[in-house]
């Protein structure tokens, strides 16, 4: 009797445990299998159609963040539709929430190698490592290698640094680059009597005493995710010294143990007394929300941020013309050389036309495009100087700034480990801003946290 | 007659079973076989023995993880479950207003429970929420805090958000009243016991396979229970308020560590056993009447 029971409550608990275990289905791959027919779950509309009919190429883009980057991808797709009628169908799933969702969505199709045909990584080294590792992604470097029209339009340092050292290459270069740096509330910083934005760091702290005093809360943060904008001030501190310029050089540093370091997570700190009472445990989106509703005077992001100066869903009318755009102090902007990489998980025709589309998106007309809406510059393509008096304020110091930039740091996010971006910043920085650890231990944690990953690989 | 209701007994049984061996057994060989591995889930699994086991165990997370998930536990047994048969013994009176007592209760049990979380976010936040407003509103602003935030409170305040709403064993518990002949009620009544004496001493002992049944589905619930923290505070900040399940799907999420997340499974079921069969014993629930 007792033995029944027994039976029964393991089959009870096996039912709890295994709603819980998310196993992936176990399919080997190997390098450079890059050939497969497998498509399920989501990505059933992926199947490929390789009878002389029109091939599907199955993409997921995020939608409701407003990203620039985003708004220009969505443009390109139907334009590709559009001029490859009866060949290739660009087959787009737009999925709510912010680029981490995204990801996080890429990981779990991934367990069941059904991931879209085109995706973006970002600034994920350690995912795109995997992905690599496991032959996920399709090689592009043979396809540059004989279209010299392609390479022409693409930024001859993301074809280095995205070619690896046996010549493959697994991200699509990018036509440009995206600066990241503060946005300001010009009216907000006149009220204070601030006439230009800090170019030093006292002065900075200065501009700041200064918001305060005139009830205005300065900066726009928060902790959640890996705490992207109080860690760009962070890391924007540290560039401003050789040594903290050599560290962040470094990809996954396993010992933050250094005097830069320390200084800059006193900095990251000491941001926290400028905020919003809501910025320990806030999202992206609440702090994006106070800087549109003037509650706040900066905040930092990419210019990929701009098109939302100008959306009535997200800011007041004519709330474009109070923004401006600077370098963080120091002459110094943040960005990482980043572009889309083409899955190998679908059949080489599927593959050609992601390929083909991501020429179509190179092209310099939406390279050109976003440049304009998006800020992300090329040195390739010309900036449409007839385009400048068009632009919103903070573009046209986006566009002005990148001329004049000293230091051009990498982010922390393409740089550092997944297990300290993950697991310490999202939350120790609350317990570091608020006290609750020291910055000794903070930094302990990072040294863990990088040795946990350095094993986690091996 | 016996062979052919066996062959009956067989055949509407092999549906279900088939469906478990496929859902469940299936992957819960694999989450077990994965547990001895170290697995990205793309790549193929290597032996690595009882390392995953090892490492768990001297993991400060899970240290954290499993006091919470155990302190749950004991919530919903000791304060979740006593609280839906309460409100189920009041109901049952159905005293004026009783209707609008039950519909009001079951309500949370109709809202998703992100959705719930979400609603408790603005409860408990810092600047606008309703909690800090309240306390400010009553004289005591001083104890007004970042709820969600605050490593001494977090955990608590999640807590709220499953802890009162024990529809559910509200539920359970008045079926079993339902059943209950009212001769024995009105038994009582005539040897002069009153309403409290006929709840406590007539009723709860009637009523213990249904709240030996409730406590396993509360238990069962919470070692489960993810989107509340996931949705507010990730288990943070530090590991103030990580959960073994918390923990697990952070492991694959954020890490592609399949192996280490499926040993954490395998350990959750474990207790989850442990604890339904002591369950079992303490509601003597294979004890008829």
């Amino acid at each position: 009797m007792k033995k029944k029971h027994v039976i029964r409550m393991i089959g009870l608990a096996m039912a709890i445990t295994v709603a819980l275990a998310g196993c992936g289905g176990n399919k080997e791959t190997g390098a450079g299998d890059n050939q497969k027919v497998e498509s399920s779950g989501a990505e059933d509309t992926a199947q490929e159609e390789s009878s002389g009919e029109e091939v599907k190429i199955p993409v997921i883009v995020t939608t409701g963040t407003n990203d620039g980057m985003d708004l220009q991808m969505q443009e390109a797709f139907d334009g590709f539709n559009e001029a490859y009628k009866g060949k290739y169908q660009l087959d787009v799933e737009y999925m709510a929430g912010s680029a981490d969702d995204y990801r996080s969505k890429l990981k779990m199709l991934n367990t069941s190698d059904s991931m879209p045909a085109l995706i973006d990584i970002g600034t994920e080294p350690a995912f795109f490592d995997l992905l690599v590792e496991n032959g996920r992604l399709a090689d592009i470097a043979p396809y540059l290698e004989n279209d010299e029209e392609w390479r022409s339009w693409l930024m001859p340092q993301g074809i280095e640094e995205l070619t690896r050292e046996d010549g493959t290459m697994y991200m699509v270069p990018p036509t440009g680059l995206q600066m990241v740096g503060i946005y300001y509330n010009k009216e907000l910083f006149e009220q204070a009597g601030i006439e230009k934005f800090p170019e030093t760091w006292d002065e900075f702290w200065t501009a700041c005493e200064k918001l305060t005093a005139e009830g205005i809360t300065p900066l726009s943060l928060m902790t959640a995710e890996t705490a992207w904008c109080p860690m760009l001030g962070m890391t924007a501190y540290l560039g401003g010294s050789q040594n903290g310029r050599d560290f962040m050089s470094v990809r996954y540093p396993d010992n933050f143990d250094t005097s830069e370091f320390k200084e800059a997570v006193e900095i990251l700190k000491k941001e926290f007394e400028y905020t919003t009472a809501d910025a320990v445990g806030g999202t992206y989106a609440l702090a994006a929300n106070h800087f549109f509703s003037g509650d706040t005077a900066m905040i930092a992001n990419g210019p990929w941020m701009m098109p939302s100066l100008s959306d009535p869903d997200y800011a007041p009318a004519g709330f474009e013309q109070k923004v401006g755009y600077a370098p963080f102090p120091g002459n110094l902007m943040i960005g990482s050389i980043a572009g889309w990489s083409v899955t190998s998980c679908h059949d080489q025709a599927v593959v050609d036309g992601a390929v083909e589309f991501m020429k179509f998106y190179s092209s310099p007309k939406y390279a050109t495009q976003r440049a304009l809406k998006s800020g992300q510059l090329s040195s390739v393509i010309e900036f449409p100087q007839e385009e400048y008096d068009k632009l919103i304020p903070a573009m046209k110091d986006c566009v002005d700034i990148s001329k004049e930039v000293e230091i051009v740091l990498p982010s922390y996010q393409s740089q550092w480990d997944p297990v300290n971006q993950n697991d310490v910043f999202g939350r120790e920085i609350p317990n570091l801003v608020t006290g609750s650890i020291t910055t000794e231990d903070f930094i302990e944690m990072l040294n863990k946290g990088a040795a946990q990953y350095k094993k986690d690989i091996e | 007659m016996k062979e052919k209701n066996r062959a009956w007994i067989a055949l509407f049984l092999a549906p279900a079973l088939l469906m478990f061996c496929l859902v469940y057994l299936g992957p819960m060989v694999l989450a077990l076989v994965s547990s001895f591995t170290k697995w990205d889930g793309m790549q193929r699994m290597r032996f690595i023995g009882i390392e995953n086991y090892e490492t768990i165990f001297r993991d400060p997370v899970f240290h954290a993880s499993l006091l919470h998930t155990m302190v749950w536990a004991l919530l919903a047994v000791f304060v979740h479950v006593p609280f839906g048969v309460l409100v189920a013994l009041v109901l049952k009176r159905r005293r004026k207003g009783w209707r609008f007592t039950r519909s009001v209760f079951m309500l949370p049990n109709i809202i998703s429970r992100s959705a719930l979380a979400l609603m408790f976010v603005f409860i408990f936040k810092p600047d606008v929420g309703i909690l800090n407003g309240l306390l400010e509103g009553i004289g005591l602003g001083h104890l007004a805090r970042n709820w969600l935030m605050d490593p001494k409170t977090s955990f608590l305040s999640i807590t709220n958000i499953w802890l009162w709403y024990a529809a559910v064993i509200t539920l359970i518990v008045l079926a079993e009243l339902s059943s209950i002949s009212e001769e024995i009620e009105d038994a009582a009544r005539i040897d002069g016991a009153t309403e409290r004496q006929i709840d406590f001493q007539i009723y709860l002992p009637l009523l213990r396979r249904a709240i030996g049944t409730g406590a396993i589905v509360a238990v069962t619930a919470v070692f489960k229970e993810f989107e509340s923290i996931y949705m507010t505070t990730n288990g943070g900040p530090g590991d103030s308020s990580m959960t073994i399940s918390v923990m697990m799907v952070n492991k694959i999420i954020q890490s592609n560590q399949y192996g280490y997340a499926n040993t954490l499974g395998i350990l959750l079921l474990v207790i989850g056993i442990v604890v339904m069969l002591i369950c079992n014993k303490l509601f003597r629930m294979d004890k008829a009447d």
